[in-house]
């Protein structure tokens, strides 16, 4: 059931050419910053074997996001989309994506949480951010089927998340097989429940993004109307404004 | 003092460290997220150049804003309700991003890096932009020249700065923003504006500028700067369409992207209208020029923001402007305002001393070998190897050192080619996936051999030796590498010396001995719609996914067939 109804989300959001683009790009950033984050992460740990398994995986999530930016671009040029940040106006999506939060690498961990967190618990989060990450990422490649090389890139970025599935859970059974069983589990929990209240948290920032924005629209229209009809019978101000101000430190203080 | 400078919310957002009237560390957030042009608050930057310089957020001494975000809610919320009902889509978009997050921006950065409120600051958007072009100059004192898209109101700035500070004299304020004149012609023309303003440039050399007159009917003088006709463009109230409906009436149906551009043969339209933008942006910096000479007589200019990026524009500036020595900031869009601020809240005097010499201030190679790399013996700098491979004809990617701020790489990551085929310039980009055919690339020449094949304009070494102009080619030139000319006859030059970039100077050195034209081409390192590679593994990604022959990250060697397949 959750599933179908990510699945009509999902073709909303590819079907919306603005959304389409935001999307691409917000997967691009996801992929950098996991990669960014695997890479400190590789620096941390002791194991030799884990290491060359970060650093593969840290390759792979730059790659997914040099693809995910090739998708973007070909699509801006397609539409004439500009990048994000030329257009003021339509950057609402940026605190609906709850950056404030800094959902960082694989939607939930910040770079270089493996020092707060340590090596298992690192490991459990990064598998189980795989394996929705894997989910999303299949859902997302059935509804691709007319941009061919977008659902490429797709099929090549579910191959690669297998990949990450079994070594995390590779290392996961080893350490479970050396007594440390309590604190995989303990890490497992721990991410999927941190996954649960992200999800919570975005779905909150979403409708309410929606909701001020549809206030702000009434408001335009009610409150707004004669301050607006006013401003357009006002004079304009000059173009040219003669200043002879310095830029001295204690200006700075003030927001205005 | 330890104060950090930021930028963000409209364009390349970066933070920057100064240290005791040093720049220490710069980055800009699209070096950590990949996204090119991101606009994004920069938490991965300021946690970069933090880390850099070893300093907790808390001890920071200030911490400064390049904008003032009242001032700037002020304009959004005026310019809508001016606009109505036009602006009601705007409006609530522009309102909920304002209302949501910019406006509460001083209690964003208190929380996020655990400094108390009174030590954010407020720098203003241009003053901030021009004092990273005057902290990053040799002068001790200058007239300064902004010409941006928009800050708070302010859109073109003229100002002074000495060891007192900088001092703005006068300022043309929003809508009136050459800029956004620029934008809005770039965004007719099928590309993105704030962002493809060079693509724009790069075509106006195919053209010549017969629509110049319908263009400069928008602009007006006022007092002794400029006006633009505001019914002529929709700046206020839709960021989608730039332009007004004039524009369809003066030089037809506007180009959509993926439409064939029009700059070839008979039908010239498309390059046309950019050679007429070119000419008449030329015309009113010039005059900006004239104006702020009398206004702040000095032999010295500082230029900064967006139109300091047009590299015609600037060739014109250095030859027939009133100033001696022109000054093109290091870092001149948005990007440099988190260095400029925090310099304007830097003790006085900061001004007259140079701050940073080059844009050498991202993070630097680890010095961590990837997969396949080869280890060059007795070559720490890679020189050697990369002069031989371009000598055997390869396209060679080169990384060295930090990654320089500023959306442009002089030296650090770089792609070079031997300059002297005929399709020389168009192979090396479609090598980095860029498909503009009437791109340039920047030719390299070494210092002592300029004159050969370039026209150097006086006072222009410094920006030159970055790579920031178009100068006339000589015939010189066009025989020896003619790709290097675009169809006016000039070239976008790069002039190394052993100083300012000595192992670019030594490799096309040692390329002219072995050829005898010392000449190479060069590009940014970075893939079509990417920004500039950061890393050694994200340059051998780049490099994997590009058809360059090989890639040298300080004392390593790439190939191809010698990385290992998963």
């Amino acid at each position: 059931m959750l599933s179908l109804l990510e699945k009509r989300r999902y073709r909303a959001v590819w079907s919306d050419p603005a959304r389409k683009l935001r999307t691409l790009e917000s997967f691009a950033e996801t992929e950098a910053d996991g990669g960014h984050d695997l890479e400190v992460a590789a620096r941390r740990v002791q194991d030799g074997d884990l290491r060359e398994h970060l650093l593969r995986h840290a390759r792979d999530e730059r790659r997914h996001a040099d693809m995910f930016l090739e998708a973007a671009e070909r699509h801006r040029q397609r539409t004439g989309l500009g990048a994000r940040g030329a257009d003021e106006a339509d950057r609402a999506y940026d605190l609906s994506r709850g950056r404030k939060d800094e959902v960082d690498a694989h939607g939930f961990f910040k770079a270089g949480l493996i020092d707060e967190l340590g090596e298992v618990s690192y490991i459990a989060m990064v598998h189980v951010a795989e394996q929705k990450a894997a989910k999303i990422f299949a859902l997302h490649r059935s509804l691709v089927d007319d941009d061919p090389e977008l659902a490429a890139a797709f099929d090549q970025i579910l191959k690669d998340e297998k990949y990450h599935c079994a070594y995390t859970e590779k290392f996961l059974d080893k350490w479970r097989g050396v007594g440390r069983e309590k604190e995989v589990n303990a890490g497992l929990k721990s991410a999927r429940s941190s996954r649960f209240i992200g999800a919570w948290r975005r779905l909150g920032l979403r409708s309410g993004s929606r909701f001020s924005q549809f206030m702000l629209f009434v408001m335009y229209w009610t409150v707004l109307l004669p301050f607006g009809a006013l401003a357009r019978l006002g004079k304009p101000k000059p173009a040219v404004r003669e200043l002879s101000q310095s830029n001295a430190r204690e200006r700075l203080s003030s927001q205005y | 003092m330890r104060i950090l400078g930021i930028s963000a919310f409209h364009r390349d957002s970066a933070a920057a460290l100064i240290v005791d009237g040093q720049v220490v560390a710069a980055a800009q957030e699209e070096h950590f997220t990949r996204l090119a042009r991101d606009s994004a608050f920069p938490t991965r930057a300021i946690r970069f150049v933090l880390g850099e310089a070893g300093v907790e957020a808390p001890e920071l001494d200030q911490v400064v804003f390049y904008e003032k975000p009242l001032k700037k809610f002020e304009r959004v919320l005026v310019s809508n309700l001016r606009a109505f009902p036009r602006s009601s889509t705007s409006f609530a978009k522009g309102l909920f991003v304002w209302l949501g997050d910019r406006i509460w921006i001083k209690d964003r950065i208190a929380s996020d890096l655990g400094v108390p409120a009174d030590k954010i600051l407020f720098a203003e958007h241009l003053p901030a932009i021009g004092a990273c072009a005057m902290g990053t100059s040799p002068f001790e004192e200058a007239a300064v020249l902004v010409v941006d898209d928009a800050g708070e109101w302010s859109t073109t700035l003229l100002a002074r700065a000495d060891a007192q500070g900088l001092e703005s004299l006068v300022e043309v304020r929003y809508p009136h923003s050459l800029g956004l004149l620029a934008s809005a012609v770039t965004q007719f023309l099928g590309f993105a504006p704030g962002e493809d303003e060079e693509k724009v440039e790069a075509l106006s050399a195919h053209g010549s500028p017969r629509f110049a007159d319908a263009i400069r009917a928008w602009i007006r003088d006022e007092g002794c700067l400029f006006a633009l006709d505001e019914g002529a463009f929709r700046f206020n109230f839709e960021s989608s369409r730039l332009w007004g409906d004039g524009f369809e009436a003066a030089f037809g149906p506007p180009r959509f992207a993926g439409e064939p551009l029009r700059y070839q043969d008979s039908d010239r339209r498309d390059a046309d209208l950019a050679a007429s933008l070119q000419v008449v942006l030329e015309e009113r910096t010039l005059a900006l020029a004239a104006e702020l000479y009398r206004r702040a007589p000095s032999r010295n200019l500082c230029f900064a923001g967006s139109l300091a990026k047009n590299r015609r524009l600037l060739g014109r500036l250095m030859a027939e402007g009133p100033f001696e020595r022109v000054h093109v900031s290091v870092v001149p869009g948005k990007a440099g305002g988190a260095v400029g601020a925090a310099l304007l809240a830097e003790e006085a005097g900061v001004l007259s001393r140079r701050v940073c010499e080059s844009g050498f201030v991202g993070e630097s190679l680890l010095g961590q070998a990837e997969p396949g790399a080869q280890w060059l013996e007795g070559d720490p700098d890679g020189v050697a190897e990369v002069s031989r491979r371009l000598v055997d004809g390869e396209r060679v990617a080169w990384m060295q050192g930090a990654i320089e701020l500023g959306g442009l790489s002089g030296q650090g990551r770089v792609v070079l080619a031997d300059a002297r085929p005929p399709e020389a310039c168009g192979a090396l980009l479609r090598a980095v996936q860029h498909v503009e055919p009437f791109l340039p690339c920047r030719l390299i020449v070494p210092r002592e051999e300029a004159e050969r094949f370039v026209e150097l304009p006086e006072g222009s070494d410094a920006a030159l030796a970055r790579g920031q102009l178009r100068v006339a080619a000589k015939q010189s030139l066009v025989d020896a590498a003619p790709s290097s000319v675009m169809a006016d006859g000039t070239t976008w030059v790069q002039v190394v010396d052993e100083h300012s970039a000595p192992r670019l100077h030594a490799v096309v050195r040692a390329f002219g001995a072995a050829t005898g034209t010392p000449l190479l081409l060069c590009t940014d390192f970075k893939l079509r719609g990417a920004p500039i590679v950061r890393s050694e593994s994200e340059g051998l990604d780049a490099y994997m996914r590009s058809t360059l022959d090989s890639l040298i990250a300080g004392p390593r060697l790439y190939r191809r067939e010698a990385i290992p397949k998963k």
